[in-house]
């Protein structure tokens, strides 16, 4: 039965929440230096940190994540069984692995938690192996003391465990002074470190501050799952003498088993993580594939914002943002960049799409706030960014010390190796992302926040450089989706005056202008409109009046004039 | 196995990880005498991190260490040897890290001589190289014990973990003050201490728990300082030498991103006023503070004799639009410590018409004038091209500083408290964050090569993602406690500051 929950943990977590712990991924930056692993030390739970800080750093490969959960998940649900054996419970494994699906239903963010509840279980276990009461007390105290400089707070739940341990097997004499005196030594324990090595908030001394963002309340979900354990054993002390469920023998097992089964595959089918679609693009971002976020967005519509802002940024990068904008739905200034960003995801974006319409400054800005305000203040994907943003603006001092930091780890240690070579100039003036970076760079300087004022900060931006075309594609689809044309038609005016040819999206959207504000329509000609377009859309304005609004959106729903006349523009955000 | 054997195995590898151990004892702390011969000359001196070469350095400073920065170095030896005759050896890596005890007993020993310190260095396939030696000196005057900085990400408009930290310079030993993460993860910021005595201090707390700290003899004070008369709550600090008064500056300020190159943060006043707030009273003084509607104040420091009120001032442009024309001169007026009123005579003691100058502070024997130069404004963290400037006040010299400046920026300073050292934040190591460097100044002011803060471990700057933000010299240990600090930032009421006008404090 623990290997059907194994494989289902395996398939629960590769298939809902693959891209999720990739993201994760981002969030830790193993440092292969002695001061690394002795300032975790000297943490409480500072080991289980530094373990689990070593282990996210696979999680980028395939099934990583999901195999390391499956492993450490069952492994919980055995020991815990195993422990229900040692307090005198004979129950099945199902009723162990119960409360191991609460990580589940609260998947977390940090293996540390997964890591910590497996180290108090374990403690509880070794505990219950030792023979007699007085070495065992004394073995519990120091368990408890070891487990809490290993894996705070697992010592809460080593105590508690062995507390249920002497409850359930201990002389009726002896056995509440046991436990009360586990229990206090638990919670004291952290008061006298707090006292005497560490200066530290109360909560980082009891629950450590590496499971959960400590600037964040404890989620209700930690205490459901450690307080779940105590209270199983418990519940199940208190039943150990119902019997089997059914009379018939081996039938209990195979309706467990069925139970079992069938809620994992309840969970497994339905449990996705909300922003699945986000995270799976934004890891297509992070390996530079934006043709494999174009082909999913082909086939599943983006379903929130940040989908959607990497759709756009997508596109952006393949240059045939013009052309796909009117094929999915758009939310405007938000479709593009996130609003005044302060999440990760939401930093992450606002540097990305900040890159790449060269504007470095703020691509700049934006990984350094995603690096620092994430829980470890480390992420060694925007300190990439950091790193390429300095060699872009030359401040080497700058980009050397992030250098030597990716240097440090095992995996963006090539490419940080690689990056010393631009610090040569002649080097540097011979790559051609540094070569276009820095052709683009803002000249005229301005306060406009990209995230605030994206189309004064574009605007100043195409100004600068107007064959920017990545800020340019950017800003001209904020006007179009705002239906902002008189601004529109003034770049238009300029491209035409520098003889360039208009796509098609631009060339729909000067016929409706014309069409619509100009009293000669036959004005837009010198825009060199393609006869195509000309046609369909003296197509659309002799149907428009006479087609149903079903047929019309599937004639011309991909056109501008459709959106310009049938399409309410989204609400700008508040400023 | 029997038991004799079990024995056997037992006491041999005991042997073997002893004989390990005092090997790797051995060859790492008290290095070996093993000087290399047949070294090739080389005709320069070497690289090391922190730059420690021809530096002046004070005799109770913590050991030097430092890291030999050659490619494919393999292995080094060095030595320093004092005038005196004593000698240091070390052999191993390229991280040097020096015995306490001996080199508090090699300071010692050469006070006002200079050490030598010779570096040979051996790569890998080839023979031993000899560097040109480099001195250190060693100066007769000390430094204050302890160094206080707040440690902060140099970010853009988001903080994580803020603390204020105290650091041993006798020593590595490094303590928090208070940390954000006890209070809610607020901005604290500010801190200051009157005439470097660690146990009169007060910092800012923002957002959370937020309110004017006051530590004095080990009670701590919290005060809410916004009043109906005055900008903003108390801002940038400055004690007077008799702990009688505070004089801050009260701004709203404003922050804006730059889009070019090389530029990366503005932060501005959009009003300023400098105000002295009376510490018994817990009183704002209408009649020693400077608020006026045509002008900015800022960044305001007393003289060593409290009798000189100093300030930065600009004339009140429109903001932000004029950010890159408005400098900041430095004007002093005179203060009645008795009576707690400035006079009406306001002179000028740095011009504001070229460059802007900021964070003016007095050395303690009132000799020197410290400030920060930069092109315009009065925050210059962000302003590559800030500099260090000091006017011997007796001569009205400028005198010249620029051993202790850099190509990046250098912006906040503090004495220590007689007058020989200075510490200066300067990001000329990476460009963004900053870090503290202590200088000698002597009796006659000539600045001496500036040094990093030494660290344990020479490397650790390297993986260092924090900015050392306004180091404070002080004589002495904060001994308050960080829990007591908590406990009234947390659970203690903000005592409301009052705004006095000069016709009540008459009749007071």
């Amino acid at each position: 039965m623990l290997l059907f929950f194994a494989v289902g943990c395996f398939l629960f977590f590769e298939l809902n929440y693959r891209y999720w712990y990739r993201f994760m991924e981002q969030y830790s930056l193993f440092l292969l230096t002695g001061d690394y692993f002795i300032g975790l030390l000297r943490q409480p739970g500072g080991v289980t940190e530094y373990i689990t800080s070593f282990v996210t750093q696979f999680f980028c490969f395939p099934f990583f994540a999901a195999v390391f959960l499956a492993l450490f998940l069952s492994g919980i649900g055995g020991l815990f069984g195993l422990f229900l054996r040692r307090c005198g419970i004979q129950v099945p494994v199902v009723v162990a692995v119960l409360p191991v699906f609460l990580f589940w239903l609260y998947p977390v963010e940090s293996v540390a938690s997964v890591l910590a509840v497996f180290f108090g279980v374990l403690s509880a276990v070794v505990y219950s192996y030792c023979g007699r009461w007085a070495p065992r007390c004394v073995v519990g105290v120091l368990i408890v003391l070891v487990v809490y400089l290993v894996a705070a707070p697992a010592h809460l739940l080593a105590a508690v465990l062995i507390g249920v341990y002497e409850f359930c097997v201990g002389r009726s004499g002896r056995r509440f002074g046991v436990v009360a005196g586990m229990l206090t030594w638990a919670v004291v324990l952290p008061v006298i470190a707090m006292r005497t090595i560490y200066v530290i908030p109360v909560r980082e001394a009891f629950f450590s501050k590496h499971l959960y963002h400590p600037e964040y309340p404890l989620p209700a979900s930690f205490w459901y799952i450690w307080c779940s354990f105590p209270l199983m054993a418990l519940a199940a002390y208190a039943l150990r003498k119902r019997g089997r469920l059914f009379k018939k023998e081996g039938v209990d097992f195979v309706v467990l088993l069925l139970l079992l089964l069938i809620v994992m595959g309840g969970f497994i089918v339905y449990k996705r993580h909300p922003l699945e679609q986000a995270y799976r693009y934004d890891w297509y971002a992070r390996q530079q594939q934006w043709d494999r976020i174009v082909r999913h967005a082909g086939e599943h519509p983006a379903r929130d914002k940040d989908a959607l802002v990497y759709v756009n940024l997508a596109y952006g990068h393949e240059g045939r943002l013009n052309e796909a904008l009117m094929r999915y739905p758009q939310v405007g200034e938000e479709g593009f960049i996130p609003h005044d960003p302060k999440t990760r995801l939401g930093l992450i974006e606002a540097s990305e799409v900040s890159w790449l319409v060269n504007h470095i400054n703020a691509a700049q800005r934006f990984a350094f706030v995603g690096v620092l305000s994430s829980e470890r203040c480390v992420q060694p994907r925007l300190m990439k960014r950091l790193v390429e943003a300095c060699l872009v603006n030359e401040e080497y001092e700058a980009a050397g010390k992030y250098i030597k930091i990716l240097e440090k780890t095992l995996f963006y240690r090539s490419w940080a190796k690689e990056q010393r070579a631009f610090f040569n100039p002649e080097k540097a003036a011979g790559a051609d992302w540094i070569v276009e970076k820095r052709r683009y760079s803002p000249v005229t300087d301005n306060a406009h926040d990209v995230t605030i004022a994206l189309p004064s900060a574009l605007a100043f931006l195409i100004d600068d450089h107007p064959d920017n075309r990545r800020a340019f594609e950017y800003g001209m689809g904020y006007l179009l989706i705002y239906k902002d044309l008189g601004a529109f038609m003034y770049y238009m005016n300029q491209m035409k005056e520098r003889g360039e040819r208009f796509p098609v999206l631009y060339q729909e959207a000067i016929c409706i202008f014309y069409a619509a504000m100009e009293k000669n329509p036959e004005a837009f000609a010198s825009f060199g409109i393609d006869p195509e377009v000309y046609q369909r859309f003296q197509g659309y304005l002799s149907q428009h009046r006479t087609l149903s609004p079903a047929l019309l959106a599937k004639q011309y729903g991909d056109t501008y004039y459709y959106y310009a006349q049938f399409v309410q523009p989204p609400k700008r955000p508040n400023r | 196995m029997k038991n004799e054997r079990k024995r056997g195995v037992v006491c041999n590898t005991v042997f073997v990880m002893v004989a390990i151990s005092l090997g790797v004892l051995s060859f790492g702390l008290s290095g070996c005498s093993r000087k290399p011969v047949d070294a090739v000359l080389v005709g320069e001196r070497p690289v090391i991190f922190p730059d420690y070469r021809e530096v002046t350095i004070p005799v109770n400073i913590a050991p030097l260490n430092f890291r030999v920065e050659e490619e494919d170095m393999r292995r080094c030896y060095i030595s320093l040897e004092g005038e005196n005759g004593d000698v240091l050896e070390y052999a191993g890596g390229n991280s040097i890290r020096i015995r306490p005890k001996a080199w508090k007993k090699l300071l010692a020993g050469n006070v006002g001589k200079s050490i030598s310190v010779n570096v040979f260095t051996q790569s890998t396939g080839s023979g031993w190289n000899a560097w040109q030696p480099f001195k250190m000196y060693v100066s007769r005057d000390s430094i204050d014990s302890h160094l206080v900085y707040r440690l902060i990400e140099p970010g853009y408009e988001k903080w994580h973990i803020v603390g204020i930290y105290q650091r041993d310079l006798e020593s590595f030993e490094e303590k928090p003050v208070i940390k954000n993460d006890m209070v809610g993860y607020n901005c604290m910021n500010c801190h200051a201490f009157c005439g470097g005595d660690p146990g009169r201090m007060m910092f800012h707390m923002r957002a959370a728990n937020g309110g004017t700290y006051i530590v004095s003899d080990g009670n701590v004070q919290k005060l809410s300082t916004k009043t109906d008369q005055t900008i903003s709550n108390l801002t940038y600090p400055y004690w007077h030498p008799s702990g009688k008064y505070i004089a801050t500056s009260v701004n709203d300020i404003k922050q804006f991103f730059h889009a070019v190159k090389g530029k990366k943060m503005e932060v501005f006043d959009l009003e300023s006023d400098v105000v002295v707030y009376d510490v018994e009273k817990k009183a704002i003084l209408s009649a020693a503070s400077v608020i006026t509607k045509d002008a900015y104040e800022t960044f305001p420091s007393f003289s060593p004799g409290g009798e000189w009120l100093y300030y930065c001032v600009a004339p009140a442009l429109a903001m932000p639009a004029s950010y890159d024309s408005i400098r900041y001169a430095i004007c002093r007026v005179a203060f009645d410590v008795d009576k707690g009123r400035i006079g009406s005579l306001v002179d000028t003691v740095v011009c504001g018409d070229i460059h802007s100058a900021s964070f003016p502070r007095i050395s303690p024997d009132g000799r020197f004038l410290m400030y920060t130069e930069t092109a315009y404004g009065q925050f210059p963290i962000w302003h590559k091209d800030a500099e260090i400037r000091m006017i011997d006040l007796k001569s009205n010299q400028q005198i010249d500083m620029s051993v202790v400046n850099s190509d990046d920026t250098e912006s906040y300073h503090s004495w220590s408290t007689n007058s020989r050292w200075t510490v200066v934040s300067s990001r000329r190591d990476n460009g963004v964050y900053t870090l503290p460097y202590i200088a000698h100044i002597d009796e006659q002011g000539n600045p001496s090569k500036p040094f990093m803060l030494p660290q344990e471990n020479p490397d650790m700057y390297d993986y260092f993602l924090y900015s050392y933000n306004l180091p404070e010299l002080v004589n002495g240990e904060v001994t308050v406690s960080p829990y007591a600090i908590q406990d009234v930032a947390l659970n203690g009421e903000a005592e409301q500051v009052v705004f006095i006008t000069y016709p009540q404090m008459k009749t007071r």
